[in-house]
C-alpha cells in the first residue's frame, strides 16, 4: 500500500477517485429518497413524512400505476422508438453538418455558424411553431409530431462537433487524404467519423437524452392517448392529480368519492418509472456504444 | 514541386465545396423549417394582439408590450438575480465541469468509472417539480434536516431568504454538473496521448500537464460553451426558481428571476402580447451581449470566435 | 462583423418572414378536415325541430375539457355517432364533432387553436369572459337569445347576467348549484370529546374555541389545514371566503385587488379594508398559537389527505348540497374512515366570476346558429347532453333500476373507452344530468339552492382591463408576493400589511380603482 502511494501519479489518482465517489453518493442520495417514498405506505407518508428506509411499505402508488400499465407500457415503446429514430437521425445530421464548418477553407464557414447561432437566441415562441408545424406542415396527431419539431437537430450540437473537428483532427491527416483522391465523402466517413468516436458519444447522449426527456410536443401536438411518449404520460398524469386537488372552476364540487388518489406517494412512484428503467437498460447500451471507453473517454 | 501543388489545388478547389453543399442541406433545411419560419411569432411582442385580427391584423403599439416589466417594484430585483445567479452559475458551474471532466479522463480506465459516469447524469432526468418535492423532504417543517439533524431548533427555511441563493445553488449543481462535464470529457478525450507521454517524459507534474496541455487545447470548447451561456444570460430555468422555493412569497427577494416574474404578472391576464414581449427582450440582451464577446474573443484569439 | 454576414442574415430573415406570414393569412382561412360544411342558413330563424329538406347539414365542433381521463379516439366517435343518429332521428340539421381536451392543459391548448384559426366553434372560456371578449376570441349571442337559445335563457335565468360584457351576451354559464356553502368539516368524535356538540359550532369565534381545545388535548395534531390552491399559486385557510360571505362582509373582487365590500357601491383596494385586516389577523393569531399546520400556504398535503391519516382535525371546503347527499358529512365520513360532521359558516357570495365555466362561441365560428343551436341542446335534452357526458349506453354505461348509472361489468375508468369525469358541472345543465352508481334523493333542486343564493350587487358586471394591463400585471406580482402569507397567517399583518399596500399602491391600483369605478358607475346606470 505505502509503495502505491509513494507514486504521486497514484495518490492523484485516488483522491480524484475519493471525490468522485462522494460526488456520486450525493448525486445519488435524492433517488434513495424518491424509491423509498415510492414504496410507503400513503398514510405513513404523511404522518412521517419521506425517509431513506420507509417505516411501512405499501403498495398503493404502484397499484394505481399498475392498472394504467397498458398505456404506460405503450407509452415506453413509444419513447423507445422515438429515441432511438430521432437520435440517429440527429446525430447523422449534426456531424455532417459540422463537418464542412470545421474546414477553414471553406469560406462560408463562419456566416453558416452565424445562422446556427442565431437560431440559439431567437425564437419565435410557441405559438408561432404552432402554427408553422401545425397548420403548414399539419404533423398534429401524427408520429412526426414526436420526432420533428424541436429536437432533430440541436444548433449547440452541431457547433460543438465543429470545434471537436477542429481541435481534434490535424489538417495533415485531411490533406493527405485528399491527395491520395478521396472525395470529401469518403474522408467524411473513412477519416473523420472514426475519429471523433467521443464526441459521437457526447452528441448521441444529449440527443437521446433531449427525445426521451421531452414531454412538450407531446402535450401540444397530440392529442390521441396512443401517441403519448412516456414522459408526455406521466407528466399528464401527475398534473392532473394535482390539479383535481387543487381549487378551480373546473374541480369545485366535483365528485371525488372513491377515488382513492394516492397524491404524494404516486408523484414518486411516477418519477421512478420514468427514470429507473432507463437506470437498468443504461449499462447495456454503455456497453455496446463505447466498447471498453467511457463516454467521451480517452481515445485506446 | 510548386507547380505540381498549385495545380492540385486548382482541381480541388473546383470539386471541393459541391459535397459539402450537400452535406449541410439538410441542417440547413431543418433550421429553417423548425427556427427560422416561426421567427415571425416576434411580431406579436408589438403588436396588441386580437384572436380575431389574427397576427396581420392586430395593431401596432410598438413598445408598450414592454412596458411591464419595467414598471414594476421588483424590475431591478429579477434582473439583479437573473444575472447574478447566471453569472454565478456560469464561472463556477464552468469549474465544476472542468474538474469533473479532468477527474473522469483520470480513472477512465478504472471499471468504476462506468458506474460513476451515468450516475452523474442522472440528476438531469428527473423533473424540477419533482426535485422540488425531494428538497421540500429535506427542508419541510417536518423534513429530514429539522427533524433529524437540527432537533427541534427548526429553521423555517421557505421563509427566510438568505438561505436560498446557496439552495438553488447547490440544487442546479446537482442536476447539471454531471451533465454538463461531459462534453469536456469528450473534448479532452480528443487530444493526443502522445503530448501526455512526451510531457511525463520531461518531468511535468499531473498540475503541470491539466494546465499546460489539458486546457489550452480544450480551450476553444471552454469558450464556444462562454458564449452559449453569455447568450442565454437573462434567462433562467424556471423549475428551479419556481418551483423549488414552492413558489413561496417570502422568498421573492432572491428567487425572483426575469422568467417567473412573468409568469406570475402574466398569470391571470393570459396575455400572448405581453408575454412574447418578455421573451424577445431576454433574446434582445443576450444577443447584444453575445456579439459583443464574440468580437472580444475574435480579437485574443481569432480560432475560437463562434463566428 | 462582416456586412456580408449582416446582409445575408438580414435577407434571410425578411424571406423568412413574408414567406410564412403568406402562408398564415392563407391558413388561416384553410379548414381542418372535421367535415365542417359551408355556412348555409336557409333555415328559418325560429327553433324549430321539423325538418327542413333543403337545409344542409352542419357539424358543429365542441371542445371540451376532461378530467384525469381521457377518452379514445374509438370512444370518442362512438359516442359521436350516437348523438349525430339521435339528432338525425329528430329532424335536425346540426350534427355535432367532438373534441375532449385534457382540462389540465385545455387553456393553452385553446389558446393555439384559436390563434392557428382552427375550427373550434364551442368552447369554455376558462380565462373569463371579459378577457375572452377584450382579445375577441368569441361572438355575441345576442341574436340568438330569443331563438336557438331561448330555451336555455329560460333555465338560467337571471345567471344569463354573467355571461354579459358591455352590454351584449357573449357566454352561456353552466346550470348548475352556485349557492355554494363554507363548509368546516370537522373531527365529530374528537369535537364530543371534548364537549362541542353540533350547535356549539356556527361561528369563526366558535371553531376558534374549538381549536384552542383540541390543542390542549392533542398537540401533535394539525388543529386547522389549508385547502389547495390554483396550480403554482398558494393555498388557502378560506377565512377570505368565509369572512367574505353574505352573512359577514359580503365582498366581491372584481379584479386585481378592487372590489365592492358590503352594500357600498365605491370600488376600493379590498385589502385595505376592515374585512381583510380581519382575515389577516384571525389567520395569524391562530397560527401563533399553533393551531395551523406549518408550511400552510404552499403545503402540497392538503385537508382531506390529512383528516384521513389522522393528523390533522378540520378544514373548510366549499361544496354544493343539492342531490347528492343530504349531509356533506356524511359524505366525508364514508371517506376518510372517520365520523365528519360539517358546520356552515356561510354562503358564498354569487359573484359574476363564480359562474365558470360559461360556454361561448368562437370568433371563427362559419356558422354560430348552428352553434347556438347545439348549445341549446346541451340545456334542454337529456340524451345529448348525458351521451356528451358518459358515452354510449351499453359500451360506457349501463343503466340502473333507480335512474343513475354504472360503468357496465368489467370496466374500469382506466379501460373505458369514454369515461370524462366531467360530471360536477362543466358542461351544460346539471339539472338534467344522470347520477353516477347511486340515485340520491334530491332534495333541493338547483332552481331552489340558486334561488336562495345571495347575489352580488355587481353580479353582471363585467371590467375591461385593457387600460390598466401594466399594472394589473404588477399586482398579480405582488399578490402572489404577500397575499397567501397574509391569508395562511404566516405573516404579521402589523409588519407585512402596510408593506403590502404600500407595494399596491405603487404598482397604481388606484388606477385601476378609478377606471373600475368609471366602468361600473356606466354600468349601474344601465342597469
Amino acid at each position: 500500500m505505502r509503495k502505491f502511494l509513494m507514486n504521486s501519479e497514484n495518490r492523484f489518482r485516488l483522491i480524484v477517485l475519493i471525490i468522485l465517489i462522494i460526488l456520486t453518493i450525493f448525486c445519488l442520495t435524492p433517488f434513495v429518497l424518491m424509491i423509498s417514498a415510492s414504496l410507503t405506505d400513503e398514510q405513513t407518508l404523511i404522518l412521517t413524512g419521506y425517509k431513506f428506509f420507509p417505516k411501512k411499505i405499501g403498495f398503493s402508488a404502484y397499484k394505481y400505476l399498475w392498472a394504467k400499465r397498458a398505456t404506460i407500457g405503450r407509452s415506453y415503446l413509444l419513447s423507445i422508438l422515438v429515441t432511438a429514430i430521432g437520435t440517429v437521425i440527429n446525430v447523422i445530421m449534426t456531424s455532417l453538418f459540422a463537418y464542412p464548418l470545421s474546414r477553414k477553407d471553406f469560406k462560408y464557414r463562419n456566416i453558416i455558424a452565424f445562422y446556427i447561432f442565431f437560431t440559439m437566441l431567437f425564437n419565435g415562441g410557441m405559438t408561432a411553431s404552432y402554427i408553422i408545424w401545425s397548420n403548414v406542415f399539419k404533423i398534429k396527431n401524427s408520429f412526426w409530431a414526436l420526432m420533428l419539431p424541436t429536437y432533430l437537430m440541436s444548433g449547440m450540437n452541431v457547433l460543438m462537433v465543429r470545434n471537436y473537428y477542429m481541435a481534434s483532427i490535424p489538417d495533415a491527416i485531411i490533406e493527405a487524404a485528399r491527395i491520395d483522391g478521396a472525395t470529401e465523402m469518403t474522408i467524411y466517413w473513412k477519416v473523420i467519423l472514426p475519429l471523433s468516436k467521443p464526441v459521437i458519444t457526447t452528441i448521441t447522449l444529449f440527443a437521446g437524452m433531449a427525445y426521451w426527456n421531452d414531454w412538450v410536443n407531446g402535450v401540444y401536438y397530440v392529442s390521441d392517448a396512443r401517441l403519448y411518449t412516456i414522459n408526455v404520460y406521466l407528466n399528464k398524469l401527475m398534473t392532473n392529480i394535482s390539479f383535481l386537488k387543487s381549487a378551480n372552476s373546473l374541480t369545485e364540487g366535483a365528485n371525488l368519492v372513491g377515488m382513492d388518489l394516492p397524491s404524494i406517494s404516486i408523484r414518486m412512484a411516477i418519477a421512478v418509472v420514468a427514470v429507473l428503467p432507463v437506470f437498468i437498460i443504461f449499462p447495456f447500451i454503455q456497453r455496446q456504444l463505447i466498447k471498453g471507453v467511457v463516454i467521451g473517454g480517452i481515445k485506446g | 514541386m510548386e507547380i505540381r501543388r498549385k495545380t492540385t489545388s486548382k482541381k480541388s478547389k473546383r470539386v471541393n465545396y459541391i459535397p459539402f453543399y450537400f452535406m449541410m442541406l439538410p441542417g440547413i433545411i431543418y433550421l429553417f423549417i423548425n427556427n427560422y419560419l416561426p421567427m415571425f411569432g416576434i411580431i406579436i411582442a408589438f403588436k396588441d394582439y386580437k384572436y380575431a385580427r389574427g397576427i396581420l391584423g392586430s395593431k401596432w403599439v410598438g413598445l408598450k408590450n414592454f412596458r411591464f416589466l419595467f414598471k414594476t417594484n421588483d424590475a431591478f430585483i429579477m434582473i439583479r438575480n437573473t444575472v447574478c445567479y447566471n453569472l454565478v452559475f456560469i464561472i463556477l458551474g464552468t469549474i465544476v465541469a472542468i474538474s469533473i471532466a479532468v477527474m473522469m479522463t483520470e480513472i477512465g480506465k478504472m471499471r468504476v468509472a462506468k458506474v460513476i459516469q451515468p450516475i452523474i447524469c442522472f440528476p438531469n432526468m428527473i423533473s424540477m417539480v419533482i426535485v422540488s418535492y425531494l428538497v421540500y423532504a429535506f427542508l419541510g417543517n417536518s423534513g429530514y434536516i429539522n427533524n433529524t439533524i437540527l432537533h427541534g431548533n427548526g429553521i423555517s427555511w421557505y421563509s427566510e431568504p438568505k438561505y436560498w441563493p446557496l439552495i438553488i445553488l447547490t440544487v442546479h449543481f446537482w442536476k447539471n454538473a454531471g451533465y454538463s462535464s461531459i462534453i469536456y470529457t469528450a473534448s479532452i478525450g480528443g487530444i493526443d496521448p502522445a503530448l501526455y507521454e512526451a510531457a511525463k517524459l520531461d518531468g511535468a507534474t499531473k498540475m503541470q500537464q491539466i494546465f499546460k496541455i489539458t486546457l489550452p487545447i480544450i480551450r476553444p470548447m471552454i469558450l464556444m460553451m462562454l458564449l452559449f451561456s453569455i447568450g442565454r444570460i437573462f434567462t433562467s430555468d424556471f423549475g428551479l426558481f419556481l418551483q423549488v422555493p414552492m413558489n413561496s412569497g417570502a422568498l421573492y427577494d432572491t428567487t425572483q428571476t426575469i422568467d417567473t416574474y412573468v409568469y406570475r404578472s402574466l398569470m391571470e391576464l393570459n396575455n400572448v402580447s405581453m408575454s412574447s414581449a418578455a421573451s424577445v427582450f431576454q433574446s434582445i440582451i443576450g444577443f447584444i451581449l453575445v456579439i459583443g464577446s464574440n468580437l472580444l474573443v475574435r480579437k485574443l484569439d481569432s480560432d475560437s470566435a463562434l463566428f | 462583423m462582416n456586412k456580408t454576414i449582416k446582409r445575408f442574415i438580414s435577407i434571410l430573415l425578411c424571406c423568412a418572414m413574408m414567406t410564412t406570414l403568406i402562408a398564415c393569412s392563407k391558413s388561416n382561412d384553410k379548414k381542418e378536415p372535421s367535415g365542417n360544411s359551408s355556412n348555409s342558413e336557409k333555415g328559418t330563424s325560429q327553433q324549430d325541430t321539423t325538418a327542413d329538406p333543403e337545409q344542409e347539414i352542419v357539424t358543429i365542433k365542441i371542445c371540451f375539457p376532461t378530467l384525469l381521463y381521457n377518452p379514445s379516439a374509438e370512444g370518442t366517435q362512438q359516442t359521436e355517432d350516437a348523438i349525430n343518429k339521435y339528432l338525425e332521428s329528430i329532424g335536425d340539421y346540426v350534427r355535432v364533432d367532438l373534441e375532449p381536451i385534457d382540462g389540465t392543459n385545455y387553456l393553452t391548448e385553446l389558446n393555439l387553436k384559436l390563434t392557428s384559426g382552427e375550427v373550434v366553434d364551442l368552447f369554455c372560456p376558462l380565462t373569463g369572459v371579459e378577457l375572452a371578449v377584450s382579445q375577441e376570441q368569441v361572438l355575441p349571442l345576442d341574436d340568438y337569445l330569443d331563438n336557438e337559445l331561448a330555451d336555455t335563457v329560460a333555465i338560467v335565468g337571471e345567471y344569463m347576467k354573467a355571461g354579459y360584457v358591455g352590454g351584449h351576451s357573449y357566454a352561456v354559464p353552466c346550470w348548475k348549484e352556485y349557492g355554494l356553502s363554507c363548509y368546516y368539516f370537522y373531527r365529530a368524535d374528537i369535537a364530543e370529546e371534548l364537549g362541542f356538540t353540533e350547535d356549539k359550532i356556527k361561528t369563526l369565534d366558535d371553531v376558534e374555541k374549538l381549536l384552542m381545545a383540541v390543542k390542549e388535548a392533542y398537540p401533535n395534531m394539525y388543529g386547522f389545514v389549508p385547502t389547495g390552491g390554483a396550480a403554482n399559486a398558494g393555498n388557502t385557510l378560506m377565512l377570505e371566503s368565509v369572512l367574505g360571505g353574505p352573512k359577514h362582509y359580503k365582498v366581491d373582487e372584481l379584479t386585481s385587488g378592487v372590489g365592492i365590500v358590503g352594500d357600498d357601491l365605491t370600488i376600493r383596494n379590498i385589502y385595505d379594508t376592515e374585512y381583510f385586516r380581519e382575515v389577516c389577523e384571525t389567520a395569524y393569531r391562530w397560527n401563533q398559537a399553533g393551531l395551523i399546520m406549518p408550511d400552510a400556504s404552499f403545503t402540497s398535503e392538503l385537508g382531506r389527505d390529512l383528516i384521513q391519516a389522522g393528523r390533522a382535525f378540520s378544514v373548510i371546503t366549499g361544496y354544493g348540497s343539492t342531490g347528492q347527499y343530504e349531509d356533506m358529512g356524511e359524505f366525508y365520513t364514508k371517506e376518510l374512515g372517520y365520523p365528519i360532521k360539517a358546520a356552515v359558516l356561510d354562503t358564498f357570495l354569487i359573484t359574476s366570476s363564480r359562474c365558470s365555466p360559461s360556454w361561448s362561441i368562437s370568433y371563427n365560428c362559419k356558422n354560430p346558429r348552428a352553434a347556438a343551436r347545439v348549445l341549446n341542446y346541451l340545456y334542454t335534452d337529456e340524451f345529448v347532453e348525458n351521451t356528451l357526458l358518459n358515452g354510449v349506453e351499453g359500451i360506457h354505461y349501463v343503466k340502473n333500476a333507480d335512474g343513475s348509472i354504472s360503468l357496465p361489468e368489467g370496466v374500469e375508468p382506466d379501460t373505458s373507452t369514454y369515461y370524462c369525469f366531467i360530471s360536477c358541472g362543466i358542461v351544460g345543465s346539471m339539472a338534467i344530468q344522470w347520477q353516477w352508481d347511486e340515485a340520491k334523493p334530491i332534495t333541493k333542486t338547483i332552481d331552489q339552492a340558486n334561488a336562495e343564493a345571495t347575489m352580488s350587487e355587481a353580479f353582471g358586471f363585467a371590467v375591461r382591463a385593457d387600460n390598466f394591463a401594466t399594472e394589473a400585471s404588477a399586482i398579480s406580482n405582488i399578490k402572489n408576493k404577500y397575499l397567501y402569507g397574509l391569508i395562511c397567517g404566516e405573516l404579521n399583518p402589523d409588519e407585512y400589511l402596510p408593506k403590502f399596500l404600500q407595494e399596491l399602491n405603487d404598482a397604481g391600483i388606484n388606477n385601476v380603482i378609478e377606471d373600475v369605478q368609471a366602468q361600473f358607475d356606466e354600468f349601474l346606470k344601465n342597469k
